[in-house]
């Protein structure tokens, strides 16, 4: 009987995510979309023919004055999102959800391009992602274990799974990056024309992609993203409706 | 049919027109951007001929000081910066751009036999700087050229083709002389015309 009721709670709750879900996923797929526009349409810039404005530059990343420091995989990160979540039984409890970048310079033959806030998405390669699942039961190797301290995790509980997400970057890593350009004063000491890449009109990412990699991963996400997030949240709706007997009581089903 | 059929089609069929509509909108948003992208570009690349222009007004003076028997030479200059301020298009602006740079050329080579012109400092920094003014113009005008590139292909993609038809939105000349145009100009033969 209790686990007729929790299946039925969970349903329930499951259906009503799935609307959100699935209007997230238009959302979702309309970001792509705006990408993919904005790396078709923006051609790499020469950093010396940069003016004010949407930009796409390509180059290798130098830390501008200090990098964050040693994160499990990355010895010398400069812009990271960790993201540490326990799982067990119907909940769920989130540790570390952060991301965090210090200034960097993406460095081209011409000259460079200042990258000053963490307000960039990251869209970086599986070789730039660091993922692990521990169960309860098994032990954390030392640089795990060492890891976890760093950061003040708690111990796992019993039954419970630990799931680690990160995606990094690093100096040296050659990245493509599209934001708007704009003059920085502050930095006029140190280059003739100091330009710092912001999200002043919208898109800020940063990939460790190349362009038309970036680019085949967006063909045709806005209609793969758009009708299947039509279909779960339709779906959804139908199953909430019915399971919580709207649709009996009040609509005539 | 019960109304929670209507209400779940319905919003079946809301989500459908916003993701459409969405999609629309934002289509022609993202060809307005691109075209101002070009715009932009083209702007860009407007101040380096700006300046150009200024430097050759300056490379005429100091040729009017030293080459008074040099008369063609100087005209030569004065009408090929005169067609590149007239320029109104990116495509008249390359032809005349093809002009300026042979005429400078000539002017070039028949300075080099000028022992005082080759000596004077100011000759000197105006030959600099529209060197400089000429690699940064390089890079501009490829960029403004991918920019078009990217801007006419946008055009012949649907839904944008018909939105640029309904806008009046026509496809952006690129900033470069035909090779046909490069290849008969010669200075000389037409100054000796």
């Amino acid at each position: 009987m209790l686990f007729a009721i929790l299946l039925y709670l969970g349903i329930l709750a499951l259906s009503g995510f799935g609307v959100l879900w699935g209007i997230g996923s238009i959302l979702m797929g309309f970001d792509r979309y705006e990408e993919e526009h904005a790396i078709r349409t923006t051609p790499l810039s020469e950093l010396d023919s940069v003016a004010a404005g949407p930009t796409a530059v390509q180059g290798r990343i130098e830390p501008a004055d200090r990098h964050i420091g040693t994160l499990y995989d990355c010895e010398a990160c400069v812009a990271y999102e960790l993201k540490i979540e326990d799982t067990g039984g119907d909940s769920s409890r989130t540790h570390v959800n952060k991301s965090e970048a210090v200034p960097f310079d993406i460095v081209t033959d011409e000259g460079s391009v200042r990258v000053c806030n963490a307000e960039f998405d990251f869209h970086v390669s599986e070789d730039r992602r660091w993922s692990e699942k521990r169960k309860s039961h098994t032990s954390p190797d030392d640089q795990l274990a060492r890891f976890e301290r760093d950061w003040q995790i708690p111990d796992l509980r019993a039954g419970d799974d630990r799931r680690y997400e990160m995606a990094y970057i690093e100096p040296g890593d050659t990245v493509y990056t599209y934001g708007t350009a704009e003059l920085d004063n502050s930095l006029s000491g140190e280059q003739s024309k100091p330009l710092v890449l912001t999200g002043r009109d919208g898109l800020f990412f940063v990939s460790d992609q190349d362009p038309d990699e970036l680019l085949r991963e967006r063909r045709f996400v806005l209609a793969k993203n758009g009708l299947l997030g039509i279909a779960v949240a339709v779906i959804s709706l139908a199953v909430f409706l019915w399971l919580t007997g709207i649709a009996q009581i009040f609509l005539g089903a | 049919m019960t109304l929670y059929v209507y209400i779940v089609g319905g919003f079946c069929v809301l989500l459908t027109v916003w993701l459409i509509g969405s999609y629309f909108r934002r289509a022609h948003d993202n060809l307005v951007e691109a075209r101002e992208s070009c715009d932009a570009a083209w702007g860009n690349v407007e101040v380096l001929l700006q300046r150009r222009h200024d430097q050759v007004g300056n490379l005429i003076e100091i040729a009017d000081e030293y080459m008074s028997m040099e008369q063609n030479v100087l005209a030569g200059m004065v009408e090929a910066r005169e067609s590149a301020i007239d320029a109104s298009t990116p495509a008249e602006a390359a032809m005349a751009q093809v002009d300026v740079r042979e005429s400078v050329r000539e002017f070039y080579s028949i300075a080099e036999e000028t022992p005082e012109l080759r000596t004077d400092e100011k000759f000197d920094d105006v030959r600099d700087a529209l060197e400089t003014i000429e690699q940064r113009l390089e890079n501009r005008r490829e960029y403004y050229n991918d920019t078009v590139r990217r801007y006419n292909a946008l055009l012949q993609q649907i839904p944008e083709r018909y939105l640029a038809a309904h806008r009046g939105y026509k496809p952006r000349d690129s900033f470069e002389a035909d090779e046909a145009a490069k290849g008969e100009f010669s200075v000389r033969d037409r100054l000796q015309n």
